[in-house]
């Protein structure tokens, strides 16, 4: 007998078992698979900053929607907090100072308390940073970041709770349509007939799109990131900074440890095949970048570091949404490395969305995939220097991927 | 990037027997170890570099012209023969084109109930304390594991002047009568193991065959032990126990190869079930499934020092051999001849391995609160909750307990964790996964790497 559903939900990251949740609470009767274990991709391995800092408005929206989910975690799903508390800060280099106040206006006009520091008022905050190539920072005292294994483990419980089927090792070999309309997913174990599938397979979604000969604007990227222990001077926990002046991020870990993100330009690798381990040079990099803001790092030790991997989309944010002129797909992809902090969001929108016809927490229709056909990428009117992370050396700058 | 013909990693027996080697064929050897000095964990241990017959072959290493890098560990090993060196203050990378990898071995960790208590320790630590540092563990001592190795221990303390209040060996008396008739070609192995046994028993220390430890007792610290029997797969028995007051537990349940480097490397490792445990896959010279990367000693298959260094010969021929510094029929004869050795020497090792043949029930002997990750303080207990959730394999319950992620990468918890979690699932061990270590395998100074970053990029815009 084929098992069917209201809504199959193929991807067991963050964003997969939080739009399952959204769903079931609804009361759809929603089934959710993983090839693997759940948050087996970009999600388990996420430094899960949680913040409100974008040059868009559209991704502030869904950050901001998403923040007292994290922040009220243990009154809303009543599992042991996720949250922790470290302040943020956005540093950019004197160039883009004027932006980056345009940027904590946009913000505060959402609702975001969010205040510009000049780098004097950053190093009072943070002495032990350098801030001699500091423009100005955008500072949001109540940001930080989110344990991502709890995090799935709480959302895939409270899903279970309302009634949705939640199956990792539970491969989806293909997307099953007819005439134009996706009509379920194929697994190892056989079909299952839904009225609707969300896609929200990170850097497995382009191929299983392309099984239906839908062709994303999308590609897996590698992601390395390195653990250092922290000197006895630096006991304290630091805030969570990035570093838009050299292009990385770091934030504090339970234990007296740091995690560096390090730019990665390693573009079309295999989620299955890719090792976890850090490439020559990655740990040397990720010292030098933090050594030069934080200098007494110097004292740190390199403890462990991993390689993780998202699906980027060319403009370098999420694919939400439908598809033009395929019925019954609904796409929440692509989060380029930057999706675990709405995470929250996307599921309510999602579910919004798929139940009601329209996402009202958030307007999401900027994400929508048809904006690459008509050329209007998701950028913010103030930009900073191009993360060197989103860069691809071997194409064309990305953020305009379809303007020239 | 600086190169060298061939990078040995540690210098133990294994390491200094195929560095010497290699050398004399004219091979420009890289000879890397933490220590501070030549002979590795092996130092002060019968036939080691300790001892004349050891310090000689260290001396023979020097005299060859062997670069010599001490205090420097091997954090990881990139593009398959890159290696990444780190001292205290500097960082480095080292192409070569052939690593004999000679990590050597460590203590398996057996977690039971009040193992992480002060005063219980291992046989490999213990033996280091005594003999390195001239420190003894305790007045009252109970030692409790398999194999040799445990004679060895309750000999040095009798010798240093501790009360050994017992010794408890795992293995059943009967397994001894088996394994006798095979004996008889390694007299000189029986015969020292005897005169050891001897010694202990006329010291009026029990000797306990068929005796688990099954809990350390004591608050702030090892205060007391309870020993139960045992049967043949180890597995410990209801309602026959002893309980000892002492001040120190020594435990050594074997050695496990210390395989993060040949993981790291991308070697093919297998399951050996008379282990217990994950060894690198090698042809009959000693070569990785990595061409080039070579893997000897303890590190591969625990058989002690003469063994060894049997390995590390083989490996240095081969490693000459590959670089062209042996013709084809010199290769084959010196290759022969250092096989032939070895083989002699593995026979013992077969013989001690069905002797002393590691047991799954050592894996029982935990309860829900032992802690399981020292590092992440994850106990027995939030695991099985993992498993009871659905977990199903070992990245799953790390994701949701962080058991493993901590500082030593799961070389104390991995072993346990994957039998615990077959157990629990029903599955056997090798369906349940293993943690996968991660480059750095040793902690890197920042300092260091920040330097190296820099000193590449003036070399790159020079």
């Amino acid at each position: 007998m084929v098992e069917t559903a209201d809504v199959v939900v193929v991807g067991g990251g963050v964003n997969g078992v939080s739009i399952a949740c959204a769903l079931a609470a609804r009361g759809v009767k929603t089934v959710l698979l993983d090839k693997g274990a759940l948050a087996g991709g970009a999600s388990g391995r996420s430094s899960a900053l949680v913040r409100m800092h974008y040059t868009n408005e559209w991704d502030a929206r869904l950050a901001w929607a998403s923040y007292p989910v994290f922040a009220e975690w243990t009154e809303r799903m009543g599992r042991p907090a996720v949250f922790t508390r470290t302040g943020f800060v956005n540093v950019v280099a004197p160039a883009f100072a004027q932006n980056l106040a345009r940027n904590v206006e946009m913000l505060r006009g959402i609702g975001v308390p969010t205040t510009v520091l000049s780098p004097g008022e950053l190093r009072a905050l943070q002495p032990c940073a350098n801030v001699e190539d500091v423009g100005a920072a955008a500072y949001e005292a109540d940001s930080g970041y989110a344990d991502p294994a709890e995090t799935v483990e709480g959302f895939r419980r409270r899903a279970t709770e309302l009634g949705a089927r939640i199956r990792p090792w539970t491969a989806v070999t293909g997307l099953a349509s007819r005439d134009s309309r996706v009509t379920g997913v194929d697994t190892a174990a056989g079909r299952i007939d839904a009225g609707a599938v969300v896609l929200a397979a990170g850097a497995w979604s382009a191929v299983l799109a392309r099984g239906i000969g839908l062709d994303l604007p999308m590609r897996p990227k590698a992601i390395d990131t390195v653990a250092v222990s922290r000197p006895p001077e630096l006991a304290a926990p630091h805030m969570v900074f990035i570093d838009n002046v050299l292009g990385n991020y770091f934030r504090p870990e339970a234990g007296g440890l740091t995690l560096v993100g390090i730019p990665c330009q390693e573009w079309d690798i295999d989620p299955d095949t890719l090792g976890s381990g850090l490439p020559p040079g990655a740990a040397d990099r990720g010292a030098e970048l933090l050594t030069h803001r934080i200098p007494a790092m110097e004292r740190a030790t390199l403890a462990r570091g991993y390689r993780a991997f998202d699906g980027y989309s060319d403009d370098r944010h999420a694919i939400l949404g439908l598809v033009d002129g395929i019925d019954g797909l609904y796409l929440a992809t692509a989060f380029s490395g930057s999706g675990f902090k709405i995470a929250p969001a996307v599921g309510t929108c999602m579910a919004e969305l798929i139940a009601d016809g329209r996402a009202k927490t958030v307007d999401i229709d900027a994400f929508n995939l048809r904006r690459f056909a008509l050329g209007r990428p998701i950028e913010g009117p103030h930009p900073y220097a191009t993360r060197p992370d989103h860069l691809d050396p071997r194409s064309r700058p990305a953020g305009s991927p379809l303007r020239d | 990037m600086n190169s060298v013909e061939c990078v040995v990693v540690g210098a133990g027996p294994a390491g200094l027997g195929a560095a010497l080697t290699a050398a004399r064929h004219g091979v420009r050897v890289l000879l890397v170890d933490e220590g501070l000095d030549l002979g590795g964990r092996a130092r002060g241990r019968p036939g080691a570099p300790g001892d004349p017959a050891g310090a000689a072959l260290a001396d023979d290493v020097r005299a060859l012209g062997v670069e010599i890098r001490l205090g420097t560990s091997v954090w990881g090993i990139f593009d398959q023969r890159v290696v990444a060196l780190a001292t205290a203050e500097a960082s480095d990378r080292v192409a070569a084109d052939a690593i004999v990898l000679a990590p050597g071995a460590y203590d398996r960790p057996v977690p039971f109930p009040g193992w992480t208590l002060p005063g219980v320790i291992t046989a490999g630590g213990a033996l280091e304390l005594m003999r390195v540092h001239g420190v003894l563990p305790g007045r009252r001592v109970l030692v409790a594991g398999s194999g040799p190795m445990l004679l060895t221990v309750a000999q040095d303390l009798l010798r240093g002047g501790a009360a050994v209040v017992a010794v408890c060996e795992a293995a059943p008396m009967r397994r001894l009568w088996r394994v006798a008739p095979r004996m008889l070609a390694h007299l000189d192995v029986v015969q020292q193991t005897y005169r050891r046994w001897r010694d202990i028993r006329d010291a009026g220390v029990p000797i306990l065959t068929g005796r688990v430890i099954r809990r350390a007792l004591g608050s702030a610290e090892v205060t007391g032990a309870v020993v139960a029997h045992c049967d043949e797969r180890w597995w410990p028995q209801a309602g026959e126990e002893e309980r000892f007051d002492v001040d120190a537990v020594v435990v050594g349940y074997g050695l496990l190869p210390s395989i993060e480097l040949s993981r790291v490397a991308g070697c093919e490792h297998r399951w050996e079930p008379t282990l217990g445990g994950y060894v690198p896959v090698r042809s009959r010279d000693m070569e990785s499934s990595v061409p080039g990367v070579y893997v000897v000693g303890d590190g591969a298959r625990v058989g002690g020092t003469a063994a060894a260094e049997a390995e590390g010969h083989v490996a240095g021929i081969a490693v000459a051999h590959r670089l062209g510094r042996l013709e084809e029929r010199d290769h084959s004869r010196e290759a022969s001849r250092a096989r032939g050795r070895l083989l002699h020497l593995s026979g013992v090792r077969r013989v001690l391995g069905d002797m002393y043949g590691f047991g799954a029930g050592l894996y029982a002997l935990a309860d829900e609160r032992t802690v399981l990750c020292r590092c992440e303080e994850v106990t027995l207990g939030e695991t099985l909750h993992a498993v009871r959730e659905g977990a199903a394999h070992v990245d799953e319950v790390k994701a949701w307990t962080r058991v493993g992620m901590g500082r030593c990468q799961g070389r104390m918890c991995g072993p346990a964790l994957a039998h615990l979690i077959a157990g629990a699932t029903r599955k056997a061990v090798t369906e349940v996964g293993a943690l996968m270590p991660r480059a750095p395998v040793r902690p890197v100074p920042m300092g260091a790497l920040a330097r190296d970053a820099s000193v590449a990029h003036s070399r790159e815009s020079r």
